[in-house]
C-alpha cells in the first residue's frame, strides 16, 4: 500500500499483536491451569492452546513479513 | 461482568495499538490519493478483507447471534445467499468498470455514466445514512459495555469516537484498511473458541440439533429451528415468516447485489485494489470468508438456544443481560476465563470501533469528492482537498456522536434505519446495473428512474407502516412478516427504477459510445483472464467458491 517497498505490510501489524496476545493468553492460561477457576468446560484449559496456536500463527505472520528482509 | 486488571490490559494495549499503527501511517499520506483511496496500491488480500471487514463488525455480529437464537438457523441466509452471490458478480462483472474508469467513489460512477444530479442524489443520502449509521453503531456499543461491563456510556463512546477519530484522520483509508484487517483476525481469535467450546459442552452437532428442537417446543416457538430452506415453503413453518421465493428474489437479488456491490463502505475497499486482477479477486477471497462467518456467529447462537434457553426478546435500542442481544456475550462470560475475556471484549470493541471508521472514511471521501470538490469548491489543489478529508474526518464523527445521543432519545430510530437504508440500496442498484450493462440507458434515465426508485419504496413504507394497504399487495400474503414485507418492497422498487429508467431513456439520446467507453460492458475492452494461469484466474476461485455455497445450502437444507 502507498509504496510497497517502504511501508510495513499490515500482516507484520497483524502477527505482532497475535504473538502478544497469544503469550498473554497462554501464560494467564497456565495460572488457571494451576489455580482453577469456576467457568464452564475450564476442564478444557482452552487458554493454554488456544494462546499457544495464536502465538503460532503471530510468529508466522511476523517471519513472512519482517520489513528488512522486503527490503 | 467484572474485568481483571488483565483484560484491561489488554483492551487498553488495542487502544493504544491501533493509534501508534495510525502514527506510523500519517507519513505515508501526502496525497488525496493516499488519504481516500489508499494509494490504489492494494493486494487482492489486503482489498478482500478490509471489504469483508468493513461489513463485519460487533453490531452485525451480537445482532446475527440474537436472531440465530430468535429464529434458528435460517438467519445463516444473510450470510449465504444473502451475500455470495452478489460478491462473486461484484468480483467478475462489476470490478472491471469500476477500476476501468478509476473512478473514487460510487456517486462518483454515476456522474461519469449518467450526471451531475444523479451522483448528487446519490452522495447526499449516503453521506446522511453513513452519518447516522455510525452514530447508532456508537449507541450501540456504548450501551453494549455499559450494560455488560458497568462502564459509563459517555465514556465508552467519547473514548472510542475519539481514536477512530484519530487514527483515521491520521492516515484515512490506509488506516482504516489496517485497523479493519487487524479488527478481523481478532475477531476471529475471539469468538472461534465460543462454537468449539459450545458444540463440546452439548456434546456435538447432532445433540445441539436434539437441544434446540426440544427447548423450543418448550418455549413454545413454532416453525423449524434447524433447517433453511425445508421450512420456506410457507409463510407459517418457519419462524421468521419468510417464503423461500421473497429471500431468493429479495434478499437474494436486490437486497444483497445493491448491497454488495454499490454500497460504498464495502466497494470503497476494493476501488483501492492495485491493479485488475486484484480488483476482481478481493470480493471472491472475501466470499470464502464470508461463508465461514456462520459459524461463529449463527452458530453461538443456535448453542445459546441449547444453553441459555431463558433469554427474552429486547425492547427496540436496549441492551439488556437477559435479552437475546446479550447471547453472544453471555457466551464470552460462560467460557472464558480472564485473558481469554479480555481478548473477546476486545474484540468486540475492535469491532464497534472498526465499523465506525469504515463509516467515516467512506463519508469523507464522498463528502470530499463528490459534494464539496464537484459543487463547492472545484478549483482547489490536492493539499486542500487532503486536508478537508483530515477535517470531515472529525467533523464526521462529532456529527456522529450528535447521532448517538439523538438516538439514545429515540431508540425507534434503529427501526428505522434498517428501512432507511433499503430506501436508497435497491434503487440504487437498479441504477447501477443498467447503467454498465445497458448502453442506451440515458443520463435523466437513470436519475429518475433512481429516484422514483427511492420515492416508490419510501410509499411503499408508509402504507404498510400505517396500515393504509394490506400486505398482501407487496407480499402476496397477510401471513408475511415485516422482514418479509421488506424484501418484496426492495424487489419491487428495483423493478420501479428499471422500468422508469427505460421509459425515459426512450425519449432521450444515449451519451456516445467515446463517452461510455470504460463504464458500459461491450463496449469497453476489458483485460482477459486467458493470461493467467489456471489457479491465478479470479473466475476459477469465483466457481470453487460458488460451488461451495452450494453444498453448504444442500447440507444444511
Amino acid at each position: 500500500m502507498i509504496s510497497q517497498k517502504r511501508i510495513i505490510p499490515v500482516w507484520f501489524f497483524v502477527g505482532i499483536l497475535l504473538t502478544i496476545y497469544g503469550l498473554v493468553v497462554f501464560i494467564s492460561g497456565i495460572y488457571w491451569y494451576v489455580r482453577p477457576i469456576n467457568i464452564v468446560a475450564g476442564y478444557l484449559h482452552a487458554g493454554i492452546w488456544w494462546g499457544i496456536l495464536m502465538t503460532i500463527f503471530g510468529l508466522f505472520f511476523i517471519i513472512k513479513n519482517v520489513p528488512k528482509k522486503r527490503e | 461482568m467484572q474485568l481483571s486488571w488483565l483484560d484491561l490490559s489488554i483492551i487498553i494495549f488495542y487502544f493504544v495499538f491501533v493509534l501508534s499503527v495510525g502514527w506510523y501511517l500519517k507519513k505515508f499520506t501526502k496525497t488525496s490519493k493516499d488519504f481516500f483511496l489508499a494509494g490504489r496500491e492494494c493486494t487482492s488480500w489486503v482489498a478482500g478483507l478490509s471489504f469483508l471487514a468493513a461489513n463485519m463488525g460487533a453490531l452485525e455480529l451480537l445482532g446475527w447471534s440474537a436472531s440465530a437464537y430468535q429464529y434458528g438457523i435460517i438467519a445463516t441466509h444473510w450470510y449465504w445467499i444473502g451475500a455470495i452471490p452478489a460478491m462473486l458478480f461484484l468480483g467478475i462483472f462489476m470490478m472491471p468498470f469500476y477500476h476501468v474508469s478509476r473512478t473514487h467513489s460510487v456517486p462518483g460512477f454515476l456522474k461519469l455514466r449518467y450526471n451531475e444530479p444523479t451522483r448528487l442524489l446519490s452522495a447526499v443520502s449516503f453521506s446522511v445514512m453513513t452519518l447516522l449509521a455510525s452514530g447508532i453503531s456508537m449507541y450501540s456499543m456504548g450501551l453494549v459495555l455499559a450494560t455488560m461491563l458497568g462502564w459509563n456510556f459517555n465514556t465508552c463512546v467519547i473514548l472510542s469516537a475519539g481514536t477512530v477519530a484519530v487514527y483515521v484522520a491520521f492516515a484515512g483509508l490506509t488506516s482504516a484498511i489496517f485497523n479493519e484487517i487487524i479488527q478481523f483476525f481478532l475477531i476471529w481469535c475471539g469468538a472461534l473458541l465460543i462454537p468449539i467450546i459450545g458444540l463440546v459442552e452439548v456434546g456435538g452437532w447432532d445433540n445441539l440439533v436434539t437441544m434446540v428442537s426440544q427447548r423450543t417446543a418448550e418455549m413454545g416457538k413454532a416453525g423449524e429451528f434447524m433447517h433453511l430452506w425445508s421450512s420456506m415453503g410457507s409463510y407459517s413453518d418457519n419462524p421468521m415468516g419468510l417464503h423461500w421465493l421473497g429471500i431468493v428474489l429479495g434478499l437474494g437479488w436486490v437486497v444483497s447485489f445493491g448491497y454488495w456491490t454499490t454500497d460504498f463502505l464495502v466497494v470503497q475497499r476494493v476501488l483501492a485494489a492495485k491493479d485488475m486482477r486484484s480488483a476482481k479477486m478481493a470480493p471472491i477471497i472475501a466470499s470464502f470468508f464470508k461463508m465461514a462467518i456462520p459459524f461463529i456467529v449463527i452458530l453461538p447462537g443456535l448453542i445459546g438456544i441449547a444453553v441459555l434457553p431463558e433469554l427474552k426478546p429486547a425492547d427496540t435500542g436496549a441492551f439488556s443481560l437477559n435479552s437475546y442481544n446479550a447471547v453472544l456475550p453471555l457466551l464470552i462470560k460462560r467460557y472464558f476465563a480472564p485473558g481469554l475475556l479480555g481478548l473477546g471484549v476486545t474484540a468486540l470493541i475492535a469491532g464497534f470501533m472498526s465499523g465506525m471508521a469504515g463509516n467515516i472514511s467512506a463519508f469523507a471521501t464522498v463528502w470530499t469528492y463528490d459534494i464539496y470538490r464537484s459543487v463547492i469548491y472545484k478549483e482547489g489543489t490536492d493539499r486542500s482537498y487532503l486536508n478537508m478529508g483530515r477535517i470531515c474526518t472529525v467533523v464526521g464523527i462529532i456529527i456522529s456522536i450528535g447521532s448517538a445521543y439523538l438516538v439514545m432519545q429515540f431508540a425507534s430510530i434503529m427501526d428505522y434505519m434498517q428501512a432507511l437504508f433499503s430506501f436508497f440500496i435497491a434503487p440504487l442498484f437498479g441504477t447501477i446495473f443498467l447503467g454498465m450493462f445497458w448502453r442506451k440507458a440515458t443520463d435523466w434515465g437513470g436519475f429518475w428512474g433512481l429516484l422514483t426508485g427511492t420515492c416508490s419504496s419510501i410509499s411503499m413504507f408508509l402504507l404498510l407502516k400505517f396500515n393504509l394497504i394490506e400486505g398482501k399487495w407487496v407480499a402476496f400474503s397477510n401471513d408475511a412478516s415485516a422482514m418479509a414485507q421488506n424484501m418484496w418492497r426492495a424487489w419491487w422498487a428495483w423493478c420501479i427504477t428499471i422500468i422508469i429508467t427505460v421509459i425515459v431513456s426512450k425519449f432521450g439520446r444515449p451519451k456516445s459510445e467515446e463517452q461510455l467507453v470504460g463504464l458500459v460492458y461491450g463496449i469497453t475492452k476489458l483485460e482477459k483472464e486467458s493470461s493467467y494461469s489456471l489457479f491465478h484466474r479470479p473466475s476459477f476461485w469465483a466457481c470453487i467458491s460458488l460451488v461451495a455455497f452450494l453444498i453448504l445450502n444442500i447440507i444444511f437444507f
